[in-house]
């Protein structure tokens, strides 16, 4: 017996109601599986609350420090590099910090001539900066031992604050990468000058010129390549970028610190960053924009070229520092 | 085991059973129109019929018999025949009805329907799959399969994707980690203040209140600085109300000139020369979460985390409570600006540090303290009667969106002197032992 219409039509009905129910139920339960945790992990969607496993803090006995800042003078319209080597023995709780200044550049009459000055007690052309004498110090918990003017003469002995924050005796002198490196900095994948055509990854601050589009701000700074025979070999990773002193304070403040900038906070700069193996920062470099620099000048004595910081060496062994033997105490001042 | 095709019996076919009637028929008495007789072909009646082809193959010549492709089988053909035995018989009636109705297209259509009733009448042929061979490929490649999976995914059990799959380092507690957006307001009000402490020769201590009020206007760099130093009794490990004494003074950055108040009523501003003009916004007006939560803060978990309304603006406040020897390990973001407090106090003590956060990521209100405490016991130790900040609160007031107006003062003497460092840039450029 055949079904009667209508019945063929509530059967039908009923089939394309439960395909849709059918279909309905596929979308909703797929959306729901989409937002489900696991889903949105495997999507990579939930890595903002991701915290890995706290690496544990590389450990040093001993490490070699190597700092060379190149300064700029309105005077003579020379430049001056003041290098420091700073050995660090953390078991003793000892350091000591040789430092040499080098006039490096000298312009006369209108001629840049690059020269190097033995320094002191020699002449220095008329109009130049004649930059300090190089100095010794050994720096231990409680005291500091400061070289006399010969190696004759006996070394000062001073009284210094059982403090280690921010000098050479801090635990922290040699940071790690998330020391350096938060997470806007992390999020701009900084460029291996290294790789051909490698250049910076650029931050930028916000202008009132970015409601005009992303194309508006500041361009990039042009600055000479720069010379990486200095990057230490332990280096594996190199990174690069180029912003401006106020955002270099902000998204690296450590960093920012152990180059001791002083700069406006627009200055437009390059640095660089290289870790080794271990996470260790080895090696910094900053790169102020020449220009800046010079214009500077105008209201400054004297202003950073560059900077550049690396970590010839850490040890596991330890440094031996030993204490000068012909030591006279300081006398206080009256 | 023989083919089914074998099977099939051409007898079985309906040409035994079906009649013929295409010699029956007379020919049309009238002719049928040219365009219908070539797009129409008459029908054929009779054997032809059985050949119909079958779904998805060509059909065959006729011949006969019944298409019986391999696999394919004729099932109650005799059955069907017999049962439309009454219906063919009709055949003949219908068609000398409409030969004798003289009628070219009458016939053509009881010819169509007479065969269109043969067409069923016809043993219909149904498909019948041969039964598939087992064979052990379809084990064996599953099995395969699943091992090289489970061997790809022991493998790369660390990578990235897996990790997440497994999920390791989950956690909806943690802090995110977000860079938010940094916002570019024409004006910036806030406030910074600091805390520290002085301990006479006496052995008596004072905390010493610095309180900065700051107007920055982004445009131009022009800023107003408000100073204000109180110092405070202690007594029971706090600052005692009201204090003891209060010192203000402002100070203006206005174009290429700072000018600052006289500390005697009546005399005039002192202008020096600006150290360096800024001609942009002050960056550090403005902290972002990303500037103070690191990663190594984010493995921390705050004591506390509370939503709550300061100055009508929505905040989340975390809370941590770190050690002193361990800050720098522990929040490095954090650390830096505040890097002044660090050896004030034994490294054992707690610094605690509260960070308020607004829906867009602009750090509200930043407040890090040591134990006052442990501070007047380190400052006593060291007997230097030096000013030992131990804790600093900056906070946002303020994010504009037309920008302030700051106006050089008019009673102005002209100095010589250097112009100071700009204190608003840095909350602790000041501090310091």
């Amino acid at each position: 017996m055949q079904p009667s219409t209508s019945n063929r039509n509530i059967t039908g009905t009923v089939r394309r109601v439960a395909s849709w129910l059918v279909v309905v139920g596929v979308g909703v339960g797929g959306w729901f599986a989409y937002r489900s945790e696991p889903v949105q992990r495997a999507l990579g969607n939930r890595e903002q609350f991701r915290v890995e496993p706290p690496e544990e803090r590389p450990e040093y006995a001993g490490a070699v420090v190597e700092s060379i800042g190149e300064f700029a003078y309105a005077a003579g319209e020379s430049t001056i590099a003041s290098a420091s080597v700073t050995t660090v023995d953390r078991a003793t709780q000892r350091a000591t910090v040789t430092r040499t200044n080098t006039l490096t550049g000298v312009t006369i009459d209108g001629q840049s001539v690059p020269i190097t000055v033995a320094l002191p007690g020699v002449a220095a052309p008329a109009g130049t900066v004649v930059p300090a004498a190089a100095s010794s110090r050994i720096v231990t918990f409680d005291a500091i031992f400061r070289k006399g003017a010969t190696d004759a003469d006996p070394w000062i002995r001073s009284p210094r604050a059982p403090y280690v924050g921010g000098t050479e005796l801090d635990p922290y002198l040699v940071p790690t990468i998330d020391d350096v490196i938060g997470f806007e900095l992390a999020s701009i994948p900084g460029r291996d000058p290294r790789a051909v055509g490698g250049a910076t990854g650029e931050i930028r601050r916000p202008t009132a010129e970015d409601a005009l589009g992303p194309e508006a701000g500041q361009p990039l700074m042009s600055l000479p390549e720069h010379d990486l025979a200095n990057v230490p070999e332990d280096v594996v990773d190199l990174r690069r970028w180029t912003t401006d002193d106020g955002t270099f304070a902000l998204v690296s403040p450590i960093g920012y610190a152990i180059a001791g900038l002083s700069l406006p906070d627009d200055t437009r700069l390059v640095f660089t960053y290289g870790f080794d193996e271990d996470g260790l920062l080895r090696y910094l470099d900053v790169e102020i924009d020449p220009a800046v620099v010079m214009a500077s000048l105008d209201h400054m004595d004297e202003s950073m070229l560059s900077f550049e910081w690396r970590v010839t060496s850490v040890s596991d062994l330890g440094v031996t520092i030993d204490l000068p033997t012909n030591v006279v105490d300081e006398v206080p001042a009256a | 085991m023989s083919d089914v095709s074998d099977l099939v019996d051409a007898s079985s076919a309906p040409d035994t059973t079906v009649p013929t009637f295409e010699s029956d028929l007379p020919q049309p008495a009238l002719p049928v129109p040219a365009g219908a007789a070539a797009d129409v072909p008459p029908p054929r009646l009779g054997p032809a019929l059985p050949t119909l082809p079958t779904a998805g193959r060509p059909s065959r010549p006729t011949s006969g018999k019944a298409a019986a492709a391999p696999g394919m089988v004729s099932v109650g053909a005799a059955d069907d025949a017999t049962t439309e035995a009454g219906q063919v018989a009709e055949e003949p009636d219908s068609m000398a009805a409409a030969a004798a109705s003289g009628n070219p297209h009458a016939l053509a259509a009881a010819a169509h329907f007479a065969a269109m009733r043969q067409a069923a009448s016809l043993p219909q042929v149904r498909s019948v799959r041969k039964p598939k061979r087992r064979s052990k490929k379809p084990v064996v490649v599953p099995v395969l399969l699943l091992g090289v999976l489970a061997g790809a995914a022991y493998v790369g059990r660390d990578s990235a994707l897996m990790t997440r799959l497994q999920g390791v380092g989950y956690d909806t507690e943690a802090l995110p980690m977000i860079v938010y957006p940094r916002p570019a307001p024409a004006g910036v009000e806030r406030s910074v203040t600091e805390f520290g402490v002085i301990v006479d020769a006496a052995g008596v201590a004072n905390v010493v209140e610095q309180f900065r009020d700051i107007l920055s206007v982004s445009s131009t760099g022009d800023r107003s600085i408000g100073f204000r130093t109180s110092r405070f009794a202690v007594a029971d490990g706090a600052a005692t109300s009201p204090a003891l004494t209060v010192e203000e003074q402002d100070m203006l950055f206005v174009g290429e000139f700072v000018y600052v108040e006289s500390e005697v009523d009546g005399e005039p501003w002192q202008r020096q020369d600006r150290g360096w003009p800024l001609t942009g916004p002050e960056i550090s007006d403005v902290w972002m979460y990303q500037d103070l939560v690191d990663q190594s803060l984010r493995h921390v978990p705050p004591v506390s985390t509370v939503s709550e309304t300061l100055a009508a603006v929505e905040v989340t406040t975390y809370r941590w409570e770190i050690p002193l020897g361990e800050l720098y390990e522990s929040a490095p973001f954090a650390y830096a600006p505040f890097g002044v407090l660090n050896g004030n106090a034994d490294p054992t003590s707690t610094v605690t540090l509260a960070i308020s956060v607004d829906a867009d990521g602009v750090v509200r209100v930043v407040d890090i303290r040591l134990d006052l405490d442990a501070v007047i016991a380190h400052a006593t130790e060291q007997d230097d009667h030096l000013n030992y900040p131990f804790g600093f609160r900056v906070e946002l007031d303020s994010l504009d969106d037309t920008a302030p107006t700051i106006t050089a003062p008019t009673d102005v003497a002209s100095a010589d002197s250097p112009a100071p460092a700009d204190p608003a840039a840095d909350p602790a450029a000041e501090g310091g032992a």
